[in-house]
Parts: structure tokens; sequence; C-alpha cells
């Protein structure tokens, strides 16, 4: 039979195996009948693909767990079988959910090879972490696939293995670059001060993403002595290494830090890494960093310009709304990130400017305007009006807007739009509003929707509520 | 590995979903999500944005939004492969496949790797045919086609690091390869027998762009399609096919609710697909 049953106190553990037939369910029937616990499990992982009388098997399962008040979820669904459930559309009809912990340990060492799945099977392995595993991902590093060896030591890192430093050290000698750039991370990862040294070595490896994992894991490391440290690897640097160097010291942050990166900008000559050096000044949350992403709004680059108006939004305008002011035109990135700044304390007097800008400015940065002024509870007239203009997403985000700042009025405009809008992201969002808010009769209405909308994301939002 | 991931709402993954697939008629089923996020956070740091609504605008708004949206098909495209990846389906076209294709006296073979990503599958092939003594036997032209730009670019260097090489024979490296340090270069007899080109397999003109081939593989790539994009590329792929071809298609991929002209075959523990 291809089919294993475990009955548990509360959970019916039933596990498909490959060529599976429909007749395996025979039993799966039969022990459901004397099955009184909450919860039946099916777990799919041997299948690679299903047939579509099995899903029909799963399907009769279904109603006879509802049948008995017992959830039914399918764990482990692999793509092929997966996509079956999405083609024929039978993805609502069940709880589909992942569950690692009905692989063996040499199942999940061997799934550590999907890079999709990869990473959760990791965080899985790191906090389920006993012996059974240790022993598992160092055998692992012991077989020559970088894939593979890469995965087991971010499982050890995660884990947070203190016991298996020294296989994680020697691995910084892989000829391959991604299991070096997984042993720097987890060196980091579990503090290993005793490893710095050879991190500054391989900071300048041509390998950017080890010279990347060593910038940030020397961070992790640092102590008062490697700010000043770093600023020593700039003398002759490349520009990649420069953005490394910037990148550990704004994670390292503090004064020095602050200090050399604001020199470095001083300096730097390269479009491109003077864009990472006013990113990672806005990450200090101090005046002058505000001030120095205010100047960086005159830079000769209009990569930096962005950069720094994008960073504003993040530390706040500190009083500069004047200057920033000025940078706001037509319809650049610069507009854009400049309106979002000032919306970050949007004061009458910030509300009063941009209303009366509006009309001079264009697309996206329209569109930040109406962002802004949403957040604002002085502008429900502004936004009103912003709901007949064409462009979809402005009448979005004025409706956002709207149930941000005035939600009676909200809801009024939402069961008109939701009905009539001729776009569906607007439409989407009327019929967001409208679940929130359970207006009276709002059954009826998405009933309503539900019957005359085309759009398949309106009917299975609305669906999770009316039921299908 | 070092960026930060930016969560995406559910109203911008539909929107985004559904940009990626009237340009590609590739899906992205809910619980893929995390792969969008995964993929594209570190475009959006580069952008100085701090959420898909902004990139959103950015594809739907900004003046390089044409060159934005190659750029986005790249990263949402980008599939890991090796070399003699699911070997049992090459095997059984050395053995089985194109020995009947030449009892028939065919002298020119055309095999098309549909989805060929960076390369490994169609450098796979050219390989195998000489390891199994078939490449004097007629005149082969590989054909790789992906929809990805970079990858494609990869493909024709040929040069590949380890990871394209897990689970391969000993010596297979220091056979058909030449090392370069940390990475390893494919000697030329293999080179010069596969083509590459950028594809979109569900473009009108791709047919005309690539011809008519003795055998299709197409692996780990309708997955990502729906049932009418996974149509439209299987009538493609009938078309494209000289009688009797044949199709490989990933041994997880349904076909389930498709209408089919060809006719399915059974070998070992694989199927594959026959135009007769």
């Amino acid at each position: 039979m291809n089919v294993r049953i475990e009955a548990l106190a509360n959970e019916l553990a039933i596990t498909v195996l490959d060529g599976v037939q429909r007749k395996d369910f025979e039993e799966v029937f039969s022990t459901l009948k004397g099955f009184t616990g909450g919860s039946i499990k099916v777990d799919l992982k041997n299948l690679q693909y299903i047939k579509s009388d099995i899903i029909a098997q799963l399907l009769a399962l279904r109603r006879a767990a509802d049948s008995k008040k017992a959830a039914l979820k399918l764990v482990n669904l692999s793509d092929g079988v997966l996509s079956a459930f999405e083609t024929a559309n039978l993805t609502k009809h069940f709880t589909i959910e992942q569950d690692y912990g009905s692989y063996t340990v040499s199942e999940l060492i061997e799934l550590l090879h999907d890079d999709e799945q990869a990473e959760f099977i990791s965080i899985h392995i790191g906090l389920n972490f006993n012996e059974q595993y240790r022993k598992a991902l160092l055998d692992a590093l012991k077989i020559d696939d970088p894939v593979l060896n890469e995965q087991a030591l971010l499982s050890l890192g995660r884990a947070g293995d203190d016991a298996s430093i020294d296989v994680i050290r020697s691995a910084l000698a892989s000829q391959y670059p991604n299991v070096v750039c997984a042993a720097v991370l987890v060196l980091g990862w579990l503090g290993d001060a005793a490893s710095k040294e050879k991190l500054y070595e391989l900071i300048s490896s041509p390998e950017e993403a080890v010279s990347e994992a060593c910038g940030a894991s020397i961070a992790l490391l640092s102590d008062d002595g490697d700010p000043a440290r770093l600023k020593t690897l700039l003398k002759d640097s490349e520009p990649p290494l420069r953005k490394v160097i910037a990148n550990a010291l704004a994670l390292i942050n503090g004064g020095a830090a602050y200090n050399i990166l604001k020199e470095m900008l001083s300096k730097e000559t390269i479009d491109d890494v003077r864009s990472v050096l006013v990113r990672k000044i806005s990450y200090f949350n101090n005046e002058d960093a505000t001030n120095t992403l205010i100047e960086a709004l005159d830079d000769s680059s209009r990569k930096v310009q962005e950069t720094a108006a994008a960073g504003l939004e993040r530390t706040g305008l500190r009083g500069g709304e004047e200057r920033v002011f000025k940078k706001i035109s037509g319809d650049d990135w610069v507009s854009y990130f400049a309106v979002r700044a000032l919306g970050k304390h949007c004061s009458e007097k910030v509300a009063d400017y941009l209303t009366q800008r509006y009309p001079n400015l264009s697309g996206k940065v329209r569109l930040a305007v109406v962002e802004v002024l949403g957040a604002a509870s002085y502008c429900t007239s502004f936004l009103a009006e912003r709901l007949n203009e064409d462009n979809e997403d402005i009448r979005r985000e004025a409706l956002s807007g709207l149930y941000r700042s005035n939600k009676p009025l909200a809801v009024e405009k939402a069961v008109q739009l939701a009905k009539g809008d001729p776009s569906w992201l607007v439409r989407f969002k009327a019929v967001e509003i409208i679940i929130a808010e359970t207006p009276e009769g709002y059954r009826d209405i998405l009933a309503e929707i539900r019957n005359s909308d085309a759009n398949r994301y309106i009917q299975d939002k609305i669906d999770a509520v009316l039921g299908s | 590995m070092l960026t930060n991931t930016i969560k995406i709402k559910d109203e911008e993954f539909f929107e985004l979903k559904e940009i990626i697939y009237k340009a590609s008629a590739i899906t992205f089923a809910e619980s893929k999500k995390y792969l969008l996020e995964n993929r594209l956070s570190k475009r959006l740091q580069e952008l100085n944005f701090n959420s898909f609504k902004e990139y959103l605008y950015y594809l739907k708004y900004d003046i390089n939004r044409i060159k934005e949206m190659d750029t986005l098909l790249n990263l949402v495209t980008i599939n890991e492969t090796y070399f003699l990846r699911e070997r049992q389906q090459m095997d059984h076209l050395m053995k089985s496949t194109i020995p009947a294709i030449l009892t028939r006296g065919k002298k020119n073979i055309r095999i098309w790797s549909a989805a060929c990503s960076t390369g490994e599958e169609p450098y796979s092939m050219a390989i195998l045919l000489r390891e199994y003594a078939l490449s004097t036997r007629a005149n082969y032209e590989i054909i790789g086609t992906d929809i990805n730009t970079e990858v494609v670019d990869i493909a024709k260097k040929g040069v590949y690091r380890g990871m394209s090489f897990r689970g391969v024979p000993p010596n297979f490296q220091s056979t058909y390869f030449t090392q370069n340090g940390l990475v390893y270069e494919i000697k030329d007899e293999f080179k010069h027998r596969v083509r590459f080109q950028i594809g979109n397999l569900i473009s009108h003109t791709l047919p005309a762009q690539v011809g008519k081939f003795d055998v299709i593989f197409c692996r780990n790539a309708l997955i990502y399609f729906d049932i009418e994009g996974k149509q439209k590329v299987l009538d493609m792929f009938y078309n494209c096919l000289n009688t009797p071809g044949y199709l490989y298609l990933g041994h997880s991929e349904s076909t389930i609710k498709i209408k089919s002209k060809f006719v399915l075959q059974n070998f070992g523990n694989g199927v594959f697909h026959i135009k007769e």
C-alpha cells in the first residue's frame, strides 16, 4: 500500500508515497471512520507530480474531514503537485503548508540543494538543532559540493553552534567563493573575534560577495579600533572595496565611523560610490547627517541627488523644509523623494505648499503628494477631488488617504468605486475598505460586486469573506 | 545574502504578478511571494526604494521602464541549474531517441534546449553526444534559448564555477573543460556545437527565429506558466517539431487540463512526449 497512516492522539497523519493508487485511499477512509481527533495531516513530500484521480481522493477526504469537523491540511507539496492544484483552481479549498518536521534529517540535508527552500530548511534546522543535525551538517561539509557546504555552514551558524567553530574557520580556505562567503558570515554571527585578522585579509578579495561578507562580519566583531583600521584600507582602494568599507562603517555606526564616511564623501569622485556613501550617511541619526544629505541634493550626479532625497525621508528634515521645497519640480525621483521627505512631518504649511504646487507637478510626484496629504487629516476635500483623476494610482492613493483621514467618507466612496471604477487596482482597494469597515448591508454589496466583477483577485478577496 | 528583505503587500504582489505575467506569461503563486521579495529587494534598494509600491511606480511611469522590465524579468527568471541535471532523460535521448532518428537515415539533427538558463543543459547534450559515440554519426545543431538576457550571456561564454558541477562523474571537468583558476571553460569542440539566443516562449516570433527541431528539451520552465500559457507553449513546441519529434519536460511538470496532441510514452522512471 502506498499510503502510510499513523493515528496520534489528536491527529491522523497520512503520508502518501510515490506510486499511490486510488484504491490506497480505502484504508484512509476506513481509519477515518473511527477517528475522533481534531486534525488530519496529509504529507505529500514523496510526490513529484499528482494524478487527477488522487486529487479527487483528497477532495473526498476533505469532505469527510469536514463532516467530522476535523481540520485537514496538506503539507510539503512539491512544485509539480502545487502547480497541479493551482491549475485545477483548488488551492483555496485546502490548507496548504510546509512542514519540515515531517522530513528525516537526511531528507532535509538533501533538500538543502533546493535554492528556493534552502533558507527555510536552514532556519528549521537552526531552531531544532541537536546532535543528529550537527553530525549530518558536519558530514555535509566533508563532501565536495559547494551548494551543500554553503547551506551546511549557514545552518550551523543559525543554530549558533560554537562547538563547530574550527570546522567553520577551516571553510575560509575553501576554493569555492560561496562557501568562503558563508563561513565569513557565520563567524560574524558567532562572534568569533579570533577570525577577525583573517577577515581583514579576505576583505580585499576580488570576489565581491566575499568582500561584502567580510565588511559585515568585521562590523559585527568590531571594537573601538575598527573604524580607523577600515580607514587605512581606503588608500589606493578600488570602488567596490570603498563601498564595502562604507557599509561596514554604517553598520558599526557611532561618531568615529560617521566622520570617516563624511571624509570619504568629500573626496569621492565616482558617482556610484558617492551614492552609496550618501545612503549610508542617512542611517546616522544626527543633525549633521541631515545637513549633509540636504547639501547632497545639489550634487552633480542625479543618482546622488535621488539617494540624498530618499535618505531625507529616513532622517527627517529637521527644519530644512525651505531648501527641500526648491527641489520639487515636474516629474523626477528627486522631487518624488523630496515630497515624501516633507511628508514625514506634514505640517499645515507643508500641506498648503504641496496643495498649491500640485497642478504644476506630474506623474509620480503627484502620486507622492497625494500619498503625503493622505496622511494629513486636513486634506479631505483635496483627496476627494483626486478620485476623479484619470490616473488609476492617484485614485487608489486618494482613496487610501481618505480612509486614513475620513473613514465614513472613504466607505461611501469605496462602495461607489468598487462597483464602477474602470481600474481593478482601485476596485481592489475599495473592496478592502468595505471588508475592513463592514458598512450596513456589506455582504449584499460584496455579493453584487462578486457577481459582476471578472477580476480574480477581487473575486478571491470577496470569496474569503463570503465563502466560495 | 546581505540585503534586508523588503516585504511585499498583497495588492503590490498582485499588481507585480500581473505585470510579469503580461510580459512573459510566467505566473507566481501566492506561495512564491517570498521569491519575489528575495530576488527583488536588492534591486529596490539600489533604486532607493523602501517599498514595492515605489518599484511599481518605477515600472509604470519612469522613463527607463522598458529597460527595467528586462531587469525585472532577468531577476525573476533565474533558475539555477547544473551539468547532467536529471540525467535519465538525457541518457534516454542518447540511448534511444537519437539512435531511432539515425535509423531513419536522418543526417542533420536539431535539438532545442528551450529554457537553457546558463547553458549547462545544452552543453551537457553536446558532451553526451561524444560520450555515446554519436557525435560523428550526424550533423548536430543544438540551440539554447532563454528569456533571461543575463543567463544567455553567461551561456555564450561557457565559463562555469564549481556550483555547476555537483554530482558529475569524476574527470568530467578535466575531460571537457579547461580550468582557469576557480573557473572552468568548456572546450571549443563543445562550445561550437551549441548556439544561444534570447527567446521568450510566448513570443509569436520565436518559432520563426529558431526553426524546426527533432528534439526539444524544456524542463522546469512550464511549471511557471498558467494553463493558458502552458497550452500556448506546448502548441508552439508541437508546431516546431518535425515528425516524428520528441519533447522532454521536467519530471515534475504537470500537463493536467492541457489539450495536447503529443503521445505520452514512459521509459524507466520518466516520460517523454512524441509528435507522431
